[in-house]
Order: structure tokens, then C-alpha cells, then sequence
């Protein structure tokens, strides 16, 4: 009935207006701020044009942000891609005992809140009397004089930044690697072997050709998240306060910066929201970019979940 | 409904082992195999680690833990217990994260339930054109659009109210996208029409039919939902000022400048936050994993 | 009284026509069967009979009520479903009483129906169990439990014995025309099954293509088909056509063979002025029969055949023989002596023959 298919918009409206006045409304007024010089000095918030962008070709902790943010990224995504790749082919098809252990203790950082990780590490990473410290001593690694300062040290920082991600994700890429491989079908692997292929010939041109799919997810949605990197850089570093960027500012992120300016002294928020403008375009243009460069259009019906 | 879970990962490969035969493996691939096992429980020592340290270091004294390593607790639960709660109502921020989370989610299943049964089964113009748009938003961060956000906030009188964190979960766009899958694999039409014949609203059909019958997967979204809320850190950061209301995330980040003499508290506190995120994998890893594999089906 | 009126009644989607201006009455009481190959329009018809698929044009008229706009709900129908589309969260009794709670009724009631409709369909025993504990005849009683509660007007059955096994098949179709005459309600059964519309019908509505090719009992439908389709859909093994040319002497001659046609085609050849031209014969298997059981004293009409191949059914033979290029299917007695490769004498049953016009596919009568 004409009536009936009716019903489906009525019962789509909630989810979309609460789309539009939530989700897509605050991007776009975010775009209309960035044009206007909205701060504590100007609450009203004037019109500026391109005021803000010209700001930020100028802006030395923007540029920095920026490259942070990328080599945060970087350093964390390239290992956990190999991780997820290597652990998801031997758990799925080296007949590992207690596979599903293993899985689950690899995924589990991944659930626990970002900013207690961030703090944990914190407490951690500290000087004398901090976990890691400690554990390099008791290894015999370093000794007890010369217990390494990490959180004074901008590269140490942002090293162990790129590695807490690494640790909290490479069990999550895994397990959409394992369920993508999984899928593969047996016969495969079977005629590859009666075609003389070893073990790691049939992983070559076997799974990872046919678990691209995935990979490109996984490369679009940690890129994505990558690039707007907020919660253990911000709680991290070291001192009393939140936020600080770290030494150097070597763990200063776009979102963080953004939010310094937005929300702490200054409120500088029509700035801010060209930073996020800035973020909003890169995130557009990469994903766009990797899709083109790395897609085939049959390749994207997904194969991963098993149908029930 | 039990059977209508979507089977997670290692039963198939099970499976697969199983009907493999078995064969002997030569010394050299035994060496192989040691080593691969040697890898795999480093990784996991690695993975777990932090969090027993954690826990081990909440239950000693900060004169403990300065003097060094230990994998054994010690007794200072209770002190450190006392000095956490002196500066900072831990549980407190526990029930705000509650309050936040519980109705949060619930929101979440029951419009995204809705939501991806009008794409299910009805086929109404536009029904692709607008699925697309709830794939595209699952792609956008929050982050993109908080200053908007905010300021609108600040206009309607909403900030440093829960209802800013709690409305958006209407429009959960995986928890859609998830369903959407589950009711087009489990839910006959046919069903339906029968309820329709036998006398039920529309929306009736909804609440009687298809919420009943599509619970393990609005289950599998849930945890993960949950779990996501209860997570979240920069929305509540930016939203709440009255640390009465703050969450647990934004409570325990203030950790850093309230005992950084007493580490043991510090750890306590830490703990106290993540040991329900834990608990809740242990009981639900099958839904979990279930739930997380499933967003990478398409796109 | 509740008589099911379809006037004009035509369903298109964007541009394919499912059903043409269907025009049909179905009778108080009455069991009619929609029977065609998948793909005729029949379940579209059910459904939009049931109020579950839009109607494009035309009115239908239950109880003397247009019933176009009216929702599923308020048409007073119980439907069962080919697949029975049970609750699978409800267990046996709750999917029986569910229309009668959402209609509110008293609780004393609903359990007096459940439990009465449990027992004509002898499901007493299951009435605590889901759905996914039961057979699939089970399954099916329940189906049809579910739609007897409600004492509604009309029962719609979308191919309700499709998903059983043959054997149960047979015996829920006995069941259900069992049912049928107790509750005494109109029914209205679709099927691709003609077995199942042969027994259980009063009256069969065959479409083809979303046409009404003919409405009318079995035994209408049997004996004289307006068409080739319903001449060829109807029986089994299908009706043999043969091309023939009819000559002076009431003669049908094929290259074949040449049979001199009964009295009643005498009459149609007549009426229809057929004499020097082409129509096409149509024979029943039945009504070719190996000329060895004749008995003496009938008309000796025969056509001499080549056995091809042989099927023994066990009350009846199935002969496939041939004449040149020319097949012809045989149901015969069992005791025939006839073998693949050998010689067959058929007799054919000269009352029983038909007469289409081969441009039209229309039967003369």
C-alpha cells in the first residue's frame, strides 16, 4: 500500500532530524564560524572572510600540529598494519591452540577508555618511580641511575604516544583481518597447494589480494581517526595540566590545538573552527584519494561478516 | 534466538581445523611452531601487562611502588581507597557516566532498530540515496563539527546539561547500518504481513514483531554502544563545567594534577575505570567481536 | 455471507502488468483455488485481496463492502503463509492469540478459541513449544490454528503445503478441505499444484500472464478447457496435441493418421463451419488406450504407434510412443503387453476429443 510505504519515512524522521539539527547543522555553522572572529573579545563574532585561513598559513603550532599529527599517525599505523596482517594469518590458519584467547587479549586494550589509558600510561612512563622505569631495571636493560626521563623528552613522548595506539589497535585491525580471512574459501588455499604453492606463497597471492577490501577500510577508518588524534596526547604529558602538547609540543595534535584555542583562555572559537574546517577538508581529500588510488568497485561489496 | 547470533570468528576456523588431518610436523617446524607461540605470549604479556601492573599498583602504597617493581598486590587497598575519595568522588562520576550511557544507548537501540527497519522493508522512494547517507555518516567524526556544536549548545541552553551528550545517540549511523544487515538476514517479510493481517499498527508491528525478533543483534550494537559512551572523552570535556556532573573519563583525567603524590590513588582511580570495561569483554567478547567486524562489511 | 467480489482488478508495477482486469466472484462458503505456473498473477491477486499489496485498478468487494482502502486488519481475513511466517519468539498458543489480544479481547475468550481451534487441528500437546520445536506439518497446523481464532470471513492460503514433504502433503490437503467444510467459511487457496486444486476446489480460477484463462469446477475445467494453456496445464502427463486438417466425413486427418471425429465434435465442426480447414486436435493420455482392453462391442478407432519408452505407475501404464515425427503420450491398463521398440495399437476414445483453433488457441465448443 502507498500508506504503508509511507510508514518508512515516518520511521527514518527521528534519526534524520536529529541528523541534521545535531551532526550536520553544527558542521556547518563550525564552517560559518570559521569566517568570523567569534572569541571572548568578540562574542558577537564579526565577519572576517578568509581572515582566519590567512592566520593559519602563519600559525608555527598549526604547522606543527600537523606534522605531529601525521607522524603519530604514521608511526602507529604502519606496525599495527603489519601486526593485524601477520597475528590475523597465523591465528586463522596456522592452527594455533587457544586462538580465541589470544584474539581476545589482543582486542582488549582497544575497549578501555582512551583517557584512563592516557593517564595510566602517564603514571607509567614517570622518571624515577614510574612502571616502565622500573620494569627496564628489573630486565637489567638500564640500571638505576640512569632511569630514562620519558615525559621530558619530545621524542620519547611522541614515540610512546604512536605506541600506546599501536597497542590499543592492532588487536581491533586484526580481527577484521581474521573475520575478512575467514572468509576466504578453503578451495583456494586447496588448489594453490595442488599448484605447488608453500605456505607463504598461497599468503601472498591469496589472502592479502583478496582481503584488500578490508585493508582499505582499515587504512580509511585509522586514518580518519588518526587525524583527529585527541584523548591520549591531551591527557598524556607531563605537568599538572591537560593539554599541554608535551615537550616540544611534540605531541600537540590538530584537535588539541583546536580545542586549546576554542576552550581555554581566549576562546579564540571562529579560529578554531577553521582548524576544523582544515581537518574536515583533509579528511575528505585523503579518504577521497585512497579510495580512488586503491579500489576496484566489485572489490567493495564487503565479504567480511559471516551470514548467518 | 539464540542460533540467529552472528557466529564470530573462531568457530569457523575451528571448524576448519577440524576437518584438516592431522600431520607430524618435522624438527625444524617444531622449532617453528615454539617460537611462534614464544611471539604470540610475548604479545599478550604485552597486551595485558599494563593492565595488571595497574591493578597490582592499586593496592600498594606510593613508598611501594617508589621503591620499585612488584607482580604481587600489596595491602594499601583500603588507604588508597580513602585518600582517592578525600579530593574526588569517584563514584559519583560513575553514576554520571550512567546516567549518560544507559539512556544513551537505549535511544540507540531503539531508533536504530527503527530506523534500519524502515530500510529493511520499506520501499520507499529514496530508500538507497538516504542509506547512503547513514553510511556517510558514520564517517564523520565529532570533532569536526564541536564548535558548532557548542555554541549552538550555549544558544539553546543545553551546555552542561546531559541531554547534548545523550540526543545525539538517535542518529547512531554503525548501530543502523548493523541492523539494517541483521533484519534483511533474519526478518521474513512474511512475518510481518502476518502481523499485518492479524491486526497490528504499524508501529505495533515494530515493538511486537521486530524488536523481539532482531534482539541479539540490537544486543551486539548495545554493548558496543555502551561501551563507546562510556569511553567518550572530548564531547562531555567541551559540554560540562560543574564537576558534579562530570564523567568518569573527564574525572579521571583530572587525576593527573589531584595525587601526584600518591601514586597508589592515582592507580586506584585508573583502575576503578577500566576494570567494568573489562569485565563487560569478558562476559560479552562474542557480541563484541561480532559487533565490530561488522561495520567493515561494506564501504 | 461473505462473498469476495473482484471487478476489473489490475496490479502494475512501473511497467510490468501482474494482473489484467480480473473479474471473479467468489461464492459464500465457497473453497476456490487461483492455479498457475509461478509468475501468473496469483499470490498478486491473494495479496491484494489481503490488503497487503496496492491495488493499480479495479475494486474488490468483500461482504458487500469495497474494500480497496480498507487496511489488512479491518477486512476481517486470516491469511496463511506459504512459509507460515510464525512468530518465532512466541511459542504456539501466544502466535494463536495474538490477533485476539491485539483486538483486545477478553482473556476468557481468546483461551476458549485457542484452545478449541488447538483441538480441531489435534495441537493441544504443542501449545507451550516455539515454533522451531515443531515439524514442518506441525508448523503448518499451527499456520492454520492461527488463522481459524479468528472465525474471519475469508481464509486467504498462499501455497500453505508447498514446503511439506509429499506424503504430508496429501494428507493435510485432506485435512484442509476436512476444515473447510466444518467452519464452512470461504476460502481462498492459491497453488501451482493442480493436484491440490483438482481435490480441494469448487471452483478453480487458472491464469496465465495475469489473465483469468477460466474459471469453473474441476470437472468444467477437466472436460472442456477453452484453451490450449488450460488444455495442456490441466492434467498430467499433459494433453497430446496433434495438427490436423478436417475433411468431408467429419474426417481429422494428420499425416499421421485419420480418425473419424464423435458426435459431439460432429456437432462443433458444424457449428463452427470447419470443414477443409486446419485446427489442432487435443487427446488425454486417457483417452488412449492400448486397443488389446477394448471391449469388442465399441467403435474401433485406432492409431497404429512405435513404443518409445515406458513408465509403469503401478494402477496404470504410461506409454511414450511415436508415429513418425509425431509423439503420443498413452495412460493405459497396467497388464499391457506393450514393449520399448514394439508395436502399440492405441484406441482412441472419439467422445472425448477436442477442438482448438490453431490461431487463437481457443477451443470450438
Amino acid at each position: 500500500m502507498r500508506k504503508k510505504e509511507n510508514y518508512g519515512y515516518l520511521f527514518i524522521a527521528p534519526f534524520f532530524i536529529v541528523f541534521i539539527l545535531l551532526q550536520l547543522y553544527p558542521i556547518i555553522y563550525t564552517f560559518y564560524l570559521s569566517f568570523t572572529n567569534l572569541s571572548s573579545a568578540n562574542p558577537g563574532g564579526e565577519w572576517v572572510g578568509w581572515a582566519n585561513y590567512a592566520r593559519l598559513l602563519t600559525d608555527q603550532f598549526f604547522h606543527k600540529s600537523i606534522v605531529n599529527t601525521w607522524r603519530i599517525w604514521i608511526m602507529n599505523f604502519i606496525p599495527q598494519l603489519i601486526f593485524a596482517v601477520m597475528l590475523a594469518a597465523i591465528l586463522t590458519r596456522a592452527r594455533i591452540r587457544g586462538a580465541s584467547i589470544f584474539r581476545g587479549i589482543y582486542f582488549l586494550p582497544n575497549l578501555v577508555t582512551a583517557a584512563s589509558v592516557g593517564i595510566l600510561f602517564n603514571v607509567m612512563l614517570g622518571w624515577q618511580s614510574g612502571t616502565i622505569n622500573q620494569i627496564l631495571v628489573a630486565l637489567g636493560i638500564i640500571d638505576e641511575a640512569n632511569k630514562i626521563h620519558f615525559l621530558a623528552s619530545g621524542a620519547w613522548t611522541s614515540t610512546f604516544v604512536s605506541l600506546i595506539l599501536w597497542w590499543m589497535w592492532f588487536g581491533h585491525s586484526m580481527i577484521l583481518f581474521m573475520a575478512a580471512m575467514v572468509a576466504v574459501p578453503q578451495e583456494y588455499y586447496d588448489a594453490a597447494a595442488v599448484d605447488g604453492a608453500g605456505a607463504w606463497q598461497s599468503f601472498w597471492k591469496i589472502t592479502l589480494p583478496l582481503i584488500r577490501p578490508i585493508m582499505i577500510y582499515v587504512l580509511v577508518t585509522s586514518l580518519i581517526g588518526g587525524l583527529n588524534n585527541f584523548d591520549i596526547p591531551f591527557v598524556i604529558g607531563e605537568g599538572q595540566n591537560l593539554g599541554t602538547g608535551g615537550p616540544e609540543k611534540s605531541i600537540l595534535t590538530m584537535v588539541m590545538h583546536m580545542y586549546n584555542l576554542a576552550f581555554t583562555a581566549g576562546r579564540q572559537r571562529g579560529y578554531a573552527a577553521a582548524i576544523a574546517v582544515t581537518l574536515f577538508v583533509m579528511v575528505l581529500i585523503f579518504s577521497l584519494i585512497i579510495f580512488k588510488l586503491m579500489t576496484r568497485r566489485e572489490e567493495m561489496a564487503g565479504r567480511v561478516l559471516p551470514r548467518p | 534466538m539464540q542460533e540467529h547470533v552472528l557466529p564470530a570468528v573462531p568457530a569457523r576456523a575451528k571448524e576448519r581445523k577440524a576437518v584438516k588431518p592431522a600431520r607430524r610436523l618435522k624438527p625444524g617446524q617444531v622449532v617453528g611452531r615454539i617460537f611462534l607461540y614464544l611471539f604470540l605470549i610475548l604479545l599478550a604479556v604485552i597486551c595485558f601487562t599494563p593492565f595488571y601492573l595497574m591493578i597490582i599498583n592499586a593496592t600498594r602504597s606510593t613508598v611501594e611502588i617508589n621503591r620499585g617493581l612488584s607482580l604481587i598486590p600489596g595491602k594499601s587497598l583500603i588507604d588508597n581507597y580513602i585518600t582517592m575519595q578525600q579530593s574526588m568522588n569517584i563514584w559519583r562520576g560513575f553514576l554520571n557516566s550512567l546516567i549518560v550511557a544507559v539512556p544513551s544507548t537505549l535511544l540507540a537501540a531503539y531508533f536504530g532498530a527503527l530506523t534500519a527497519y524502515a530500510f529493511s522493508k520499506f520501499n520507499f522512494r529514496g530508500n538507497r540515496a538516504l542509506f547512503w547517507v547513514v553510511l556517510g555518516t558514520m564517517m564523520i567524526p565529532v570533532q569536526l563539527g564541536i564548535i558548532g556544536y557548542f555554541q549552538m549548545a550555549v544558544t539553546l541552553r543545553l551546555v552542561n546539561t546531559y541531554w547534548v551528550l545523550i540526543l545525539p545517540s538517535i542518529a547512531t549511523g554503525s548501530t543502523v547500518f548493523f541492523l539494517k544487515m541483521y533484519m534483511d538476514a533474519n526478518l521474513d517479510s512474511a512475518l510481518l504481513e502476518a502481523a499485518r493481517v492479524d491486526g497490528s499498527s504499524e508501529l505495533g508491528i515494530f515493538h511486537r514483531i521486530v524488536l523481539p525478533i532482531s534482539l541479539p543483534g540490537i544486543a551486539t550494537m548495545s554493548i558496543l554502544n555502551f561501551i563507546f559512551t562510556w569511553n567518550n572523552y572530548l564531547t562531555p570535556l567541551v559540554m560540562l563545567f560543574d564537576k558534579d556532573k562530570f564523567t568518569l573519563p573527564i574525572l579521571i583525567a583530572l587525576v593527573k594534577g589531584t595525587y601526584k603524590q600518591n601514586l597508589g590513588a592515582s592507580y586506584l582511580a585508573v583502575a576503578i575505570s577500566i576494570v567494568p570495561i573489562m569485565i563487560a569483554f569478558v562476559l560479552f567478547s562474542n557480541y563484541i567481536i561480532a559487533g565490530v567486524t561488522a561495520g567493515a562489511l561494506k564501504e | 455471507m461473505a462473498r469476495v467480489v473482484l471487478k476489473d482488478l489490475t496490479k502494475r508495477y512501473d511497467n510490468v502488468v501482474a494482473v489484467e482486469r480480473l473479474n471473479a466472484t467468489i461464492e459464500d462458503k465457497e473453497f476456490v483455488v487461483l492455479l498457475g505456473p509461478s509468475g501468473c498473477g496469483k499470490t498478486t491477486t491473494l495479496r491484494m485481496i489481503a490488503g497487503l499489496e496496492e491495488i493499480t485498478e479495479g475494486e474488490i468487494h468483500i461482504d458487500g463492502r469495497l474494500v480497496n482502502d480498507v487496511p489488512p486488519k479491518d477486512r476481517d481475513i486470516a491469511m496463511v503463509f506459504q512459509n507460515y511466517a510464525l512468530y518465532p519468539h512466541m511459542n504456539v498458543y501466544e502466535n494463536m492469540a495474538f490477533s485476539l489480544r491485539l483486538r483486545r479481547y477478553p482473556r476468557k475468550v481468546i483461551d476458549e478459541r485457542v484452545r478449541r481451534a488447538a483441538k480441531i487441528l489435534s495441537i493441544e500437546g504443542l501449545l507451550a513449544r516455539k515454533p522451531r520445536q515443531l515439524s514442518g506439518g506441525e508448523r503448518q497446523r499451527v499456520a492454520l490454528g492461527r488463522a481459524i481464532v479468528r472465525n474471519p470471513k475469508v481464509f486467504l492460503m498462499d501455497e500453505p503445503l508447498s514446503n511439506l514433504d509429499a506424503k504430508l502433503r496429501v494428507q493435510m490437503r485432506a485435512e484442509i478441505s476436512k476444515l473447510h467444510q466444518e467452519l464452512g467459511s470461504t476460502v481462498i487457496y492459491v497453488t501451482h499444484d493442480q493436484t491440490e486444486a483438482m481435490t480441494m476446489a469448487d471452483r478453480i480460477v487458472i491464469m496465465k500472464d495475469g489473465k483469468v484463462q477460466q474459471i469453473g469446477t474441476p470437472q468444467e475445467i477437466y472436460r472442456h478447457p477453452v484453451n490450449l494453456f488450460v488444455a495442456g496445464f490441466i492434467g498430467s502427463p499433459a494433453m497430446n496435441f496433434v495438427e490436423v486438417a478436417i475433411a468431408d466425413g467429419y474426417k481429422l486427418l494428420s499425416p499421421h493418421f485419420s480418425i473419424e471425429a464423435g458426435w459431439e465434435l460432429k456437432k462443433i465442426i458444424e457449428k463452427h463451419r470447419l470443414f477443409g480447414k486446419k485446427a489442432i486436435l487435443g487427446i488425454r493420455p486417457e483417452n488412449l488406450e492400448d486397443s488389446a482392453f477394448v471391449p469388442p462391442r465399441q467403435e474401433k478407432v485406432f492409431i497404429e504407434a512405435q513404443v518409445e519408452l515406458i513408465e509403469p505407475l503401478g494402477p496404470e501404464v504410461i506409454l511414450y510412443t511415436k508415429i513418425g515425427e509425431l509423439r503420443l503420450v498413452a495412460r493405459v491398463n497396467p497388464e499391457t503387453a506393450a514393449r520399448p521398440g514394439g508395436p502399440i495399437i492405441l484406441h482412441v476414445d472419439r467422445d472425448k476429443l477436442h477442438l482448438f483453433d490453431p490461431e487463437s488457441g481457443e477451443a470450438y465448443r
